[in-house]
């Protein structure tokens, strides 16, 4: 989700290389705080260590001082007073103890012996009073803190002991000695280079230390380090030292003296280690990943050249250029995906020749396709030219139908005209002509002109086809039809019976019904007179069955032989000959009453005949 | 016209014919022209046969197509009740076909007038007829 979409490889590869280097830092910065916090953990548990140690030194060296002195308070010479003897005794002690000084002295702080004195010169009483009240009062021995010497300003260290007489404690026994001597135990415990080491009083002040002795002994150590000891019998910090340097700090009280140990080490001391492995870390880290990216660049340039040679190879493929060898290829997947061009050359080539053979094919097949098109244009031109035809005979033939018809209905009123247009001369002769005879010969006249013209109306009207549905009456459109054709029917003695069970109405077009119904009877009219049937009959019977109108209309004249009375209702079939038929009229039926008003025609053979069925 | 011969009974005239006007404007004619003459009517071949049958008459003059009995059946079935009776037949030329068939088969028919009638030859028929009837009856 960093790189970008269009990125190129050396920089998809440096951040590989970064994604892979990356976890080297972290460990190295890790690894770094790990050593400096188990460095840091180690100083200060061996700081604890060894000041736990030293406390223990320094106690035995008190111990033992304690210990001369409790010695001494057993002497025999203070029950009996005699002082002269004690004084002898101290200056025997002091041998072993070089620079000390002992002192006894009575409840009142009254100096009674004092070994810096020859016996016998007169004394004061004791400075630091404190101490003989605390050992007349508790009657246990007490070790000082750091005090300086009245006379010689020296850092000194007393130790107090009681020395019981029958029980009771009446003298106050002190040796007082210099801190040098507490110096002098410091070297004894071998530390580490650059740590050092103080001995603290109870106040805190500093009784001995391995640097600038001199210079801090009688100082008191620096505030936070003893806040810290405050808290805990021993323990580490990290604080200033009184020098003013930061400093780890490990430290440790005595529980009998109450006075303590501390050793120190200045934290630059510590982190001087640690910044060298920090430097190494890092410039490991540095000198890998400098190394990383250099091999991922040139891995890159070399994928990226390898790559980018296949452009123009691919290129040339696209453009149709046969491409036969992609040479020097280093990295495996290119050298495959230069061999797969080399195939899709190859294989686009042999598809090209392929598509070049289809075309040609192709355009073979379309000129064939052309030429049979155009031959079947020119065989639907001529078919449509013979269906026109055909409509033309079958417009002559109903037209001839139609003449036949007016002809038929036109003979009797003019025979009848005919009779009246000679009666005038006649009764002329027979004297009967007045003006009453020929008003009523002209008004008779008249009204046969008048029938023969409204049997013209009547057939111009049957034949203009309707442009718009109507609704009309079944019934009313097979008593035209049968008044139209009556007289050819007639003239067969051709009995027509119409049976009707209903009155139903069609929504629809009712000259092209009833030329439908022209057309079937006509056909009955014409195959019962081929045949010479004695008694022709047509029974039309008009129905109303679930709303639809079914007109049967059926013949005696034998009936449609099986084989063709499928083939009835196909265009241009006939059994009429080319002189009576033209094989149109049921066809268009059938199409007038299916496709144009959604009924249905149909034909089957009756005992004595056929009979058509027209369902609207 | 007066002059013409008649039967010593008045001729019995009927005129079978499907068309009313023709049918009227022959009877009116007829009548006036042989005025002694009794003048009967029929619709059509069938009448005509059963009007024969209930009166009878001298002449039939009759139309040839017609419905439910044409002029030949009809002339047929009254030959058969009696057969001396005269017979005009007046026909076109869509009746011609039926005539001649009836002809072939051995159908005399005595007289016949092509449609539109003419009076003239309508009467010379008539004349004819009257005159075989007394030839006959003497």
């Amino acid at each position: 989700m960093f790189i970008k979409k269009n990125s190129t490889i050396r920089f998809q590869l440096s951040y590989l290389v970064a994604a892979c280097i990356l976890p080297v830092w972290l460990i190295a910065g890790f690894l770094v705080l790990h050593a400096y916090t188990a460095k840091v953990a180690q100083i200060n548990k061996d700081m604890l260590e060894t000041a736990r140690a030293m406390t223990m030194v320094v106690d035995q060296e008190l111990t033992n001082v304690q210990a001369a002195l409790l010695a001494l308070a057993t002497s025999p010479s203070f029950k009996t007073g005699d002082f002269k003897d004690v004084h002898r005794q101290t200056l025997e002690l002091l041998k072993s103890y070089p620079g000390a000084d002992i002192i006894v002295a009575d409840s009142t702080g009254q100096q009674l012996v004092n070994s810096y004195r020859p016996f016998g010169a007169p004394l004061p009483k004791r400075n630091n009073f404190n101490l003989v009240r605390s050992i007349f009062d508790t009657g246990r021995p007490v070790t000082s803190n750091l005090f300086f010497g009245a006379v010689t300003k020296r850092p000194l260290i007393g130790i107090d002991v009681p020395v019981f007489i029958d029980g009771k404690v009446l003298y106050d026994l002190s040796m007082t000695f210099s801190s040098d001597r507490m110096a002098a135990i410091l070297p004894r415990q071998h530390s580490p280079e650059g740590w050092y080491c103080s001995i603290l009083d109870r106040n805190g002040v500093i009784v001995a230390r391995t640097r600038e002795s001199k210079r801090y002994v009688g100082k008191q150590a620096n505030l936070g380090f003893l806040q810290a000891m405050a808290q805990a019998r021993e323990g580490t910090a990290d604080v200033k030292s009184i020098a003013g340097v930061p400093v780890l700090a490990g430290f440790s009280k005595s529980p009998t003296s109450g006075w303590a140990v501390t050793f120190g080490v200045p934290k630059a001391t510590v982190m001087a280690e640690t910044y060298q492995w920090m430097a190494w870390a890092i410039g490991g880290a540095t000198t890998i990943s400098l190394i990383g990216i250099f091999l991922a660049m040139g891995i890159a340039r070399r994928i990226a050249q390898d790559i980018q040679s296949l452009v123009d190879p691919a290129l040339s493929i696209g453009q149709g250029q046969v491409v036969t060898t992609i040479g020097g290829k280093s990295v495996k997947e290119t050298a495959e995906v230069a061999r797969a061009l080399v195939k899709a050359s190859q294989l686009l080539q042999q598809r090209a020749k392929e598509r070049d053979s289809a075309e040609k094919e192709l355009s073979l097949t379309i000129e064939e396709l052309r030429k049979e098109t155009a031959q079947r244009l020119r065989t639907m031109e001529e078919l449509r030219k013979k269906e026109q035809l055909l409509i033309q005979q079958s417009r002559q033939a109903a037209l001839g139908e139609m003449i036949g018809n007016i002809a038929h209905q036109w003979r009797q009123p003019l025979n009848a005209l005919g009779l009246l247009v000679q009666q005038p001369p006649l009764f002329y002769d027979f004297g009967d002509v007045d003006k009453q005879f020929l008003e009523e010969h002209a008004k008779k006249s008249m009204g046969i002109i008048q029938h023969m013209s409204q049997t013209i109306d009547d057939f111009r009207n049957f034949f203009k086809p309707n442009k718009e549905k109507l609704v009309f009456k079944v019934r009313e459109e097979v008593t035209k039809t049968l008044s139209l054709i009556e007289g050819s029917f007639q003239g067969r003695q051709t009995a027509v019976q119409v049976e009707v069970k209903g009155d139903p109405v069609i929504d629809g077009y009712p000259n092209e019904y009833s030329q439908v119904l022209l057309n079937i009877l006509i056909n009955a009219r014409d195959v019962m007179t081929e045949r010479g049937i004695p008694v022709p009959k047509v029974v039309i019977t008009i129905d109303a069955q679930e709303g639809r109108s079914v007109v049967t209309i059926a013949d005696n004249a034998g009936g449609i032989p099986e084989e063709i009375i499928d083939k009835v209702f196909d265009p241009y079939f006939t059994t009429k000959g080319p002189q009576a038929g033209t094989g149109v009229g049921l066809f268009m039926s059938k199409t007038i009453i299916e496709k144009n008003m959604g009924g249905l025609l149909t034909v089957r053979n009756l005992e004595c005949g056929a009979e058509f069925r027209i369902e609207v | 016209m007066n002059d013409e011969p008649m039967p010593k009974s008045p001729p019995v005239i009927m005129v079978v014919e499907d068309d009313k006007d023709t049918r009227e404007i022959l009877c009116v004619v007829i009548q006036r022209k042989f005025n002694g003459a009794t003048i009967c009517t029929a619709n059509n071949g069938r009448e005509g046969v059963e009007l024969f049958k209930k009166q009878g008459a001298d002449i039939v003059i009759t139309d040839v197509n017609m419905p439910e009995m044409g002029g030949v059946e009809m002339v047929q079935a009254i030959r058969h009740l009696s057969p001396d009776v005269k017979v005009i037949v007046l026909t076109a030329d869509t009746g011609k076909d039926a005539l001649d068939a009836s002809i072939q088969r051995g159908f005399q028919l005595v007289h016949f007038i092509l449609k539109p009638v003419a009076y003239q030859s309508l009467f010379l028929a008539i004349d004819k007829c009257l005159a075989e009837i007394a030839s006959d009856s003497i």
